[in-house]
């Protein structure tokens, strides 16, 4: 526990349980917390310091990754099928921090798109301008570059050659992104050194995790306490119509009751599925009349591309992701597919080129010949809008449990055809950038990435029959049980979702804390 | 980025009972088992040129795939059922190149054998574990050009984060 952080009994039935502390429930604790609401957050994970930070990709990843298990179907990978985080500040330690709006027309996907054969696509049932207060909020909250005076990022080399490139193929929307990375001192955090290491947690602290900027800001209220290493295994109810506190099991493995008044989940979409899951007295869970949980489960269309330039890059070296091209984010069907995809920078390590360069799990002559060059690589990352699918779903195994006795996740996913049409464009494009400036071979990864972006399960809507959550993220089942990650997305967009998962999570907690005072909940 | 998901983790149902095993660095653990191979052939021996024609750098000398060869020996020797498979397994690599067997092989003829194992768990296991050895080593790093820890070395600001020299209208 640290200084200034409160402590709540477990009978206490007047807090807000906020399960997870990364970036929905460490945003959401803080800003409550910060309007006078008393706050219990139960993470699974458990706290690290930024000296606990190393640069070793091998050494972190099993100290700060989700390694329950967890099965893939379908186009997801079957062994991993997701990446992300179980520590304090969640996959805000993963997250390479780019932070850019969903653009105003991807929230009325539906309507901007027509209809499509085979997805479940819906609007938002909020506007982009309903959000602008708020997305304003959070760029000043993790201090984003461009926004609020801050100066972008400088660009390294491997910036350097894809602007060049995307000058030469005619895009102009090109510059070093908009990041939640300190270019100077911002806040009480250093500035960003140009590590490279920003997927093991950032050392300097310049990369804003929740760890380190809402958990402590919460703390220092004095109306939050985190409870670190405690998962949550059942949200209890009174027969589905209202939630009356957590089930969790702390540190020593022993089970304990936190009674609450509002309960509000953001475990990263495939634990807080299935925790709801887990909660009902029927296998549809609780808060799913809509019969809509689980379903219309989104990722983003992935794809690396590598290129072996005519001289040297060292990719490796500086933020990963600062670094776009945005002129193809439009939707124009004339390209082949709705909505649109960005292109940023990207490294990756010898050991994960050796795994996934050539597909297949090559090796030998071909395999190292590339590598030889590692030198001389640019890699961007391309960043499509998925379509949801209903069968595109996150379930319970039937008979696989984990070390808790939980049924264990099974996330099913299927490619929609617009991604694949997609990302063949999107693939030739980023190859067409790089050839401009003499790449003499390209290599497309695709396929075997694990989702690091999960969305839709629980998705938001104007009707109960068709959505599990309103617009503020309440669920329509349960007035005091909301949902406070990427789950209640209606659409993905193409952009990277955290900084919609944070602004969201602050117009939640906003509309929560003025429910509570009001006595409407 | 994406470090320490091993293939096998896709390919086998092994791996998803055993995530820690493959997360912690250590794959080699799940190699699989097989009957013990009365192995006629020092099948030890045999792994440091069998590690070069998997990951061939010229820039690596026979040293360094030696070394890396009695790392993996070791692991395996820890774990009769590894060590059976990995002996196992390359006796019959052996013997598919021809009457002289790997030592007298030319790379063409080792190539070949091993194109001809790659779908066996044996081979995967063995590539895997190969691969996470070689290429999280400091000294493969430094060969191929990636700089391994940077905070240790103060961050690429001042180490040439932005430096370029060939881009045509960029100044270095
Ligand atoms: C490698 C990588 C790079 C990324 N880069 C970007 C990027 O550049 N830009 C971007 O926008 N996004 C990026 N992301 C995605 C970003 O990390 C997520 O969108 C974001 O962290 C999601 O926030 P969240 O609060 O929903 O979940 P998380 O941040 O994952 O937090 C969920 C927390 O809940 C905890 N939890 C789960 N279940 C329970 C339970 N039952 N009981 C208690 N605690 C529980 C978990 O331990 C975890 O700490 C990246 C992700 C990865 C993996
Ligand atoms: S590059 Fe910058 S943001 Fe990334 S880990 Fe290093 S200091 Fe942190």
């Amino acid at each position: 526990m640290s200084p200034g952080s409160a402590q709540f009994g477990l009978a206490d039935d007047s807090v807000v349980v906020v399960i997870g502390s990364g970036a929905g429930g460490g945003t959401l604790s803080r800003r409550l917390a910060e309007r006078g609401v008393k706050v219990v957050c139960l993470e699974a994970g458990p706290r690290l310091t930024l000296g606990d930070i190393v640069n070793d990709e091998a050494a972190m990843f099993p100290r700060i990754t989700w390694l329950d298990e967890r099965i893939g179907q379908g186009d997801a990978p079957a062994a991993f099928p997701t990446w992300n985080c179980k520590t304090v500040g969640g996959t805000t330690m993963h997250w390479t921090a780019a932070a850019p709006r969903i653009q105003p027309h991807e929230f009325k996907a539906r309507t901007t798109y027509g209809e499509l054969a085979d997805t479940s696509l819906a609007d938002w049932p909020l506007t982009s301008a309903d959000l602008a207060p708020y997305y304003d909020q959070a760029e000043d909250l993790m201090g984003v570059t461009g926004s609020h005076g801050i100066p972008p990022l400088p660009g390294n080399a491997n910036y350097k050659v894809l602007e060049a490139g995307a000058r030469r193929v005619g895009y102009c929307d090109v510059d070093t992104n908009t990041m939640a990375i300190n270019p100077v001192p911002r806040d009480g955090r250093a500035a960003c050194q140009q590590l490279g290491f920003c997927t093991s947690g950032c050392a300097t602290g310049a990369k804003w995790s929740t760890l380190y900027t809402e958990i402590p800001a919460a703390e220092r209220t004095g109306n939050f306490e985190l409870r670190p290493q405690c998962m949550a295994v059942r949200i209890l109810n009174e027969q589905g119509r209202h939630v009356t506190g957590v089930r969790y099991r702390d540190a020593s493995g022993k089970e304990r009751e936190q009674k609450a008044r509002v309960v509000c989940v953001a475990g990263n979409v495939v634990e807080t599925t299935r925790l709801l899951l887990n909660s009902g007295t029927t296998p549809a869970g609780l808060a799913n009349s809509s019969g809509e949980l689980g379903r219309n489960y989104m990722r983003h269309v992935m794809a690396g591309v590598i290129a072996l330039m005519p001289g040297a890059v060292n990719m490796h070296k500086g933020a990963q992701v600062a670094g776009v091209v945005r002129d193809e984010t439009r939707h124009d069907p004339g390209r082949g597919f709705s909505g649109g995809f960005l292109m940023h920078t990207l490294m990756f390590t010898p050991e994960t080129l050796a795994r996934w360069l050539l597909p297949g799990g090559a090796w030998g002559e071909p395999l190292t010949r590339a590598l030889d060059r590692y030198r001389d690589m640019a890699a961007l990352l391309i960043m499509g809008e998925d379509l949801p699918r209903a069968d595109s779903r996150i379930t319970l195994h039937e008979s696989r449990r984990d070390q808790h006795g939980l049924p264990v996740p099974v996330v099913t996913y299927y490619h929609h055809p617009n991604s694949l049409a997609l990302r063949n464009y999107a693939v030739a494009a980023a190859g067409k950038l790089y050839r401009s400036l003499g790449a003499d071979e390209i290599f497309n990864i695709v396929d075997v990435f694990p989702a690091t972006h999960n969305l839709g399960t629980a998705r938001m809507g104007e009707d109960p029959r068709r959505s599990v959550c309103n617009t503020w993220g309440q669920t329509h089942d349960i007035g005091n049980l909301l949902i406070s990650d990427g789950s209640v997305f209606a659409s993905a967009g193409c952009e990277n979702p955290t900084l919609t998962i944070a602004a969201l999570a602050l117009r939640q907690g906003d509309y929560l804390a003025e429910q509570l005072k009001s006595g409407r909940l | 980025m994406f470090p320490g998901i091993s293939r096998r983790r896709v390919l086998g149902t092994l791996a998803r009972f055993l995530p820690w095993a493959l997360f912690s660095g250590s794959a080699v653990q799940i190699l699989h088992a097989a009957e013990v191979g009365a192995a006629s052939l020092p099948a030890r021996a045999l792994l440091p040129s069998v590690l070069r024609e998997l990951f061939p750098h010229a820039g690596l000398g026979d040293e360094f795939y030696a070394e890396m060869a009695g790392v993996l020996w070791q692991q395996m020797l820890a774990d009769p059922v590894k060590l059976q498979e990995a002996e196992s397994g390359l006796a019959r690599l052996s013997a598919c190149c021809g009457s002289g067997g790997w030592e007298h092989a030319g790379t063409d003829a080792r190539v070949a054998a091993l194109i001809g194992m790659q779908e066996e768990m044996f081979f995967q296991a063995l590539r895997d574990s190969a691969l996470m050895l070689i290429y999280r080593d400091p000294r493969v790093w430094e060969h191929i050009g990636y700089g391994g820890n940077a905070l240790a070395q103060g961050g690429y600001l001042t180490r040439g984060f932005d430096h370029i020299d060939w881009l045509p209208g960029v100044q270095p």
